[in-house]
């Protein structure tokens, strides 16, 4: 159990609509991070996980109702202004999204756009801001820390673009990291590196994290605890032992089978996610 | 198997990119056989040279030296006009079906691009309307959505869909560049069963292309793992996959992520 001091963030029963839907998008979430906890969001392509992170950081587009609940440190968001917001966002709440290419602005040299991120919440003055900017992207595995920062993020390669923005989510210590796919678009091998950077860099900062994938086994190496989305819904939720080692939920136990490839004989049939439906409705007949 | 005609012969292969400030040899000096039937993996990193190396295959991208002989005949030097028998006989499908299916075509019309190409000027060419809905078929797509666009299937269903624009033309061997890549975990296995399933039935050469090795385990029977424009191993795929020699082949084995369930 989380004391209630050690709460950070309480959605209940959140809803969301987009304007000329007849079903709800996302449909009465609820879900807890304490503080340093780190929490997994694991659903497939729709789920309704991504618009679970916009809609926590004031995000969503005006033609989206929502209901329910999200406390930040006992504060309510929902309806919260936008100025007040904008200064939750990148100091107590920060994001990292899959795209680094979209994420940067192309036309900025990186080292700026870290800087920036700083002054804007620690009012630092340029000058001021440089060397905790190089401090911080060597903290993220960046070995020439100059050159990146002089860099424009095309002259990057994608594992670092992807460090860059690592360095500007956690440069403020916000109190929550959220990671929408971090590593989806990288290679096997900068995808393992930038994950253990990920995890010093919460512990340095002391940061919780809600990471969000389609990858249950790259979840299982980042959280503690996981919550599985299905079409909007919350269908199940645990510690990383209870939900992976005895799944309630058929999606769930789909889910697990199709991530662990290693365990499936070379050559035999992969399981999908319909052989655990089945299984399921099957054994209520 | 031995004695048979490899279905594709690369030698010595190079491909160097001058347009930067240093000329950057993408595939170096590269050499190796494909028998028909095989399937193949290639691994490697970003940037590796894999991808050049299939383009290059394909006819897609000239090499700075070295020679591809495709069933027989080298496809080195020749004009667009003495390939048709590489097109029909050699199809792609890319990571990304957002980006390599056109939005504003229907799904009929997409797979049955291959077969209204010039690279049948001379040859029968398949009734392209039963084809479509054959090929919809074997691929686990219901013919009837044929009038549809793309944007209205799943992602995985829009790898389907390139994986039958693909087959259209009868070819003998599949490049799969990254095909599974970009789609979630869980649709990734029912893609991967496709291709294995087709593979066999249809009695194909696989190439298939990826960063993730125990993706490849799965649906080839032989590897090549290349770093930096070389093939620094290559061997069948359970014994790179179970006991690599190489340390970059460890690494790449190490970097992939596995469940943790405790």
């Amino acid at each position: 159990m989380i004391m209630m001091s050690d709460e950070l963030l309480r959605i209940e029963e959140l809803s969301v609509r987009f304007a000329g839907s007849s079903r709800n998008a996302l449909e009465k979430i609820s879900l807890q991070i304490g503080r340093g906890e780190r929490v997994g969001l694991i659903g497939e392509s729709g789920s309704g996980k991504s618009l679970t992170a916009l809609t926590i950081m004031g995000l969503l587009a005006d033609n989206a109702k929502c209901r329910g609940s999200i406390r930040w440190q006992g504060r309510e968001l929902l309806g919260l202004r936008d100025a007040e917001y904008s200064r939750l966002r990148g100091e107590e709440i920060s994001m990292v999204f899959q795209e680094p290419m979209t994420a940067l602005d192309p036309t900025m040299r990186t080292g700026r756009q870290v800087a920036e991120v700083l002054r804007l919440h620690e009012r630092a003055p340029v000058g001021k801001a440089r060397p905790r900017v190089l401090e911080m992207l060597a903290d993220v595995g960046i070995t020439d820390p100059q050159r990146v920062a002089d860099s424009f993020p095309h002259q990057l390669s994608g594992g670092q673009r992807q460090r860059v923005l690592i360095a500007m989510a956690l440069i403020n210590t916000p109190d929550l990291l959220i990671c929408d796919e971090p590593t989806t678009a990288l290679d096997v091998t900068v995808q393992a590196r930038v994950l253990e950077l990920l995890r010093s860099g919460l512990d340095r900062a002391g940061s919780a994290l809600l990471f969000i994938s389609h990858d249950l086994a790259v979840v299982s190496q980042m959280v503690d605890r996981i919550a599985v989305i299905y079409q909007g819904r919350i269908v199940e939720a645990g510690t990383r032992s209870q939900v992976l080692e005895n799944p309630h939920h058929p999606y769930t136990a789909g889910l697990i089978a199709t991530a662990d490839l290693a365990n499936v004989a070379p050559g035999a049939r992969l399981p999908v996610l319909d052989d655990f439906w089945k299984r399921a409705a099957d054994g209520q007949r | 198997m031995a004695s048979a005609e490899p279905i594709y012969r690369v030698q010595d292969l190079v491909r160097v990119f001058s347009h930067g400030p240093q000329p950057v040899i993408a595939v170096d000096h590269v050499s190796f056989e494909i028998p028909a039937g095989q399937r193949l993996g290639i691994v490697g990193e970003s940037g590796s040279g894999k991808s050049t190396l299939i383009r290059m295959m394909a006819g897609l991208r000239r090499p700075s030296s070295g020679d591809i002989v495709f069933a027989g005949q080298s496809i080195v030097g020749r004009r667009e006009s003495e390939l048709s028998w590489l097109r029909r006989g050699v199809q792609l499908v890319f990571q990304d079906p957002r980006s390599s299916l056109d939005p504003r075509m229907k799904v009929a019309d997409i797979i049955a691009e291959p077969l209204r190409s010039r690279i049948w000027q001379g040859t029968k060419r398949p009734d392209p309307f039963s084809r479509v809905n054959e090929l919809m078929a074997q691929v686990g797509l219901d013919p009837g959505d044929r009038n549809r666009y793309p944007h209205q299937f799943s992602g995985g269903q829009r790898q389907r869909i390139a994986i039958a624009r693909a087959l259209a033309p009868n070819p003998r061997v599949l490049i799969a560049d990254e095909a599974v890549s970009a789609l979630d975990v869980s649709v990734r296995a029912q893609v991967l069963n496709l291709f294995a399933d087709l593979v066999a039935d249809h009695g194909l050469t696989l190439v298939f292309v990826s960063h993730d090795l125990s993706v490849v385990r799965h649906v080839c029977d032989a590897v090549l793992v290349m770093q930096a424009g070389h093939i620094v191993e290559a061997g069948p795929v359970d014994q790179v996959y179970s006991d690599p020699r190489e340390p970059y082949t460890r690494q790449l084995l190490a970097s992939v992520p596995r469940l943790r369930r405790d």
